[in-house]
């Protein structure tokens, strides 16, 4: 065969050390990681030495957690090949229903029951926003754009009209605790080293983040459910003739997306014990933003969980250091864009080397 | 060279026919007026490449796609392995371990080599995908089609147009297709590009496979084949074995020109 020997390259499980270095190198994580960590030593020598120190971390993980919940899903949307505006709009929904429901059924019935209804009707609004979306895209085959802009306007007016112009919070005590309770409080006192780093702190929410990062890691990785996302944003029509139910990868991706903004605003709600109707601005295209500089395509069947995660950490990082080098927050907003800027135009830069080559 | 070798190593067992893998007789088919195929017959047999030619609008896509379900014939006969069946969709074709591989490969491009070999059959252990297995099945596919891509782990995007046939004829290899139909395999591929895809359609040929290749360039035909199917206005005019024949009589006959 000597034809082909030649040409055959071996198949190479085990690549040598400096083509791994070079692979490790080119992947976004990796890029973006160093990105953050040469972004928080300049932070620390501008001046803001304590810039994610152990006093700052934990209340830097706090303030992530409830955008966190959204990224995840939106990035998985994002890979599958969607996405999803209508998120700011369910996540106050969810605020105004809790505040709403509190308010008519204080007292009525015990308050554990209570709470779990507020948390349930919060969540099933979100459902049904998800749902409504998912059905709208795949069944009546609309835009997702207009279709989540559409229902992003719905939920929010249903938000401001529920509250009527008013901000609720006469709300149960111990519905505080969705968001501020510290579940490894008690672990403190054993183990001061827990206490000295603040791990002992971490409110709840961080560990609602973590849970949705790893299911979101899993998932996406480790099932075939995942990968059947990833082949519907590369191609969908490929997928679809390979077997893959692509409608049904968009509708759960739609109904999982708005369960997490229905989760958002109900831990803010926790945070806040009080219920306004603009609660959440700009968390849209914060955790799209974020996805996308985590290395998300928006052309689908690109991007990762901990691509994710690093994208919303550089934004919420980049608004803690404007804060903290005292730098005029009224320019947070240019930062970020400038941000965003520049990832979309790596992206286009690695994307046009990689086809010419 | 050496394909002659392989020939004579058929020559050898040649008192021993096989039955052939597939039969397509009297096949009919007609859109509306138009009578795209009518008496239309075709086989292969394992370890067979056959060439289907005809000029533009013969009939040659329409037989494919009644072989591949994509199109149900109004009469005539489909035999696998000796057996009469009946092809309705693409899944009794992909039962019967018939394959299609069309120039538009459905491929997806940001997906590496083993995600695109596995997309919707994905091995799992426990409801978690097998990744270490389906990576290895991988690797084992690709050596033995002896395809030369840089590793299983690139996506597909960054391969070039015959690599990805070679990744779209793999897949369905590995799910097990005996009898393989490529639409126009080398139609879209450069001088280096046809030579390594026919190299490949060669190993197929090896591994017992049955081939039929549609194709407009008589001199890759030439190359690989062992017989040459002729179709004309719906009908095949004949098939030649390729020792017997050369390119001129194939053009006559494609051509409907005097066969004398």
């Amino acid at each position: 065969m000597a034809v082909s020997s030649d040409k055959v390259k071996p198949l190479d499980d085990k690549p040598d050390a400096e083509s791994r270095l070079r692979r490790l190198l080119s992947q976004r994580e990796v890029q973006l990681l160093l990105v953050l960590v040469v972004f928080t030593v300049l932070v620390r020598a501008g001046g803001a030495q304590g810039f994610l120190g152990p006093t700052h971390f934990p209340i830097f993980l706090s303030q992530v957690a409830p955008d966190m919940l959204v990224v995840i899903p939106m990035a998985m949307l994002l890979i599958g090949g969607m996405f999803d505006l209508s998120v700011t709009g369910v996540a106050n929904l969810s605020v105004v229903l809790v505040g709403w429901t509190f308010s008519r059924l204080l007292g009525t019935m015990d308050d554990t029951l209570l709470i779990i209804l507020v948390v349930a009707i919060g969540l099933t609004a979100g459902l049904i926003v998800g749902a409504i979306n998912g059905l709208a895209v795949t069944r009546l085959r609309m835009n997702p754009l207009m279709t989540t802009l559409a229902t992003w306007w719905m939920a929010q007016g249903a938000a401001t009209g529920v509250a009527g112009g008013e901000s609720r919070h006469n709300f149960v005590g111990s519905f505080r605790d969705i968001a501020r309770f510290q579940p490894l409080r008690d672990l403190g006192e054993t183990f001061p080293f827990l206490q000295e780093m603040r791990i002992s702190t971490l409110p709840m929410p961080v560990f609602y983040a973590a849970i949705v990062i790893f299911l979101g890691w899993l998932v996406l990785n480790r099932t075939r459910f995942g990968w059947h996302i990833y082949a519907t944003g590369s191609d969908r029509r490929g997928a679809a003739l390979n077997g893959v139910n692509v409608n049904r990868i968009t509708l759960i991706g739609f109904i999982a997306t708005g369960l997490a903004a229905a989760m958002c605003g109900i831990v803010w709600a926790s945070r806040l014990t009080s219920a306004p109707p603009n609660t959440l601005g700009g968390l849209e295209l914060r955790v799209i933003a974020a996805a996308v500089i985590g290395g998300a395509a928006l052309t689908g069947g690109e991007g990762s969980v901990l691509g994710a995660v690093l994208g919303l950490f550089f934004m919420h990082m980049i608004r803690s250091a404007t804060i903290q080098l005292g730098l005029p927050v009224y320019w947070e907003f240019f930062v970020l864009g400038a941000v965003l800027f520049t990832a979309v135009a790596f992206d286009a830069w690695t994307k046009r080397r990689a086809d010419t080559q | 060279m050496e394909a002659p070798q392989l020939q004579t190593e058929r020559e050898g067992d040649a008192g021993v026919a096989p039955e052939p893998l597939l039969i397509a007789r009297n096949i009919t088919k007609s859109f509306g007026h138009v009578q795209a195929l009518s008496n239309a017959y075709i086989d292969v047999r394992a370890g067979e490449i056959v060439a289907l030619v005809g000029d533009n609008g013969a009939g040659k896509s329409t037989l494919i796609k009644v072989l591949s379900g994509a199109h149900r014939h109004d009469a005539g006969e489909i035999l696998v392995r000796g057996q009469s069946v009946s092809i309705n969709n693409p899944n009794d074709a992909f039962d019967l371990g018939i394959a299609t591989v069309y120039q538009d490969l459905a491929l997806l491009p940001s997906r590496d080599v083993v995600a695109n070999l596995y997309v919707g059959r994905e091995l799992t252990n426990n409801g978690i995908l097998d990744r270490r297995k389906m990576t290895e099945e991988a690797n084992r596919v690709v050596r033995q089609l002896r395809t030369n891509l840089p590793s299983v782990h690139t996506p597909v995007r960054f391969l070039s147009g015959g690599q990805r046939q070679a990744v779209a004829i793999a897949r369905v290899v590995h799910f097990g297709a005996e009898i393989l139909l490529l639409d126009e395999p080398t139609a879209a591929l450069g001088v280096k590009e046809a030579h390594e895809m026919l190299t490949l359609i060669e190993h197929l040929k090896e591994q017992d496979k049955g081939i039929i290749v549609v194709s407009h360039n008589l001199a890759h035909v030439f190359r690989i084949c062992d017989r040459i199917t002729v179709l004309r206005h719906g009908q095949t005019v004949g098939t030649l074995i390729k020792e017997e024949t050369d390119s001129t009589e194939v053009v006559r006959m494609i051509t409907g020109a005097d066969l004398l």
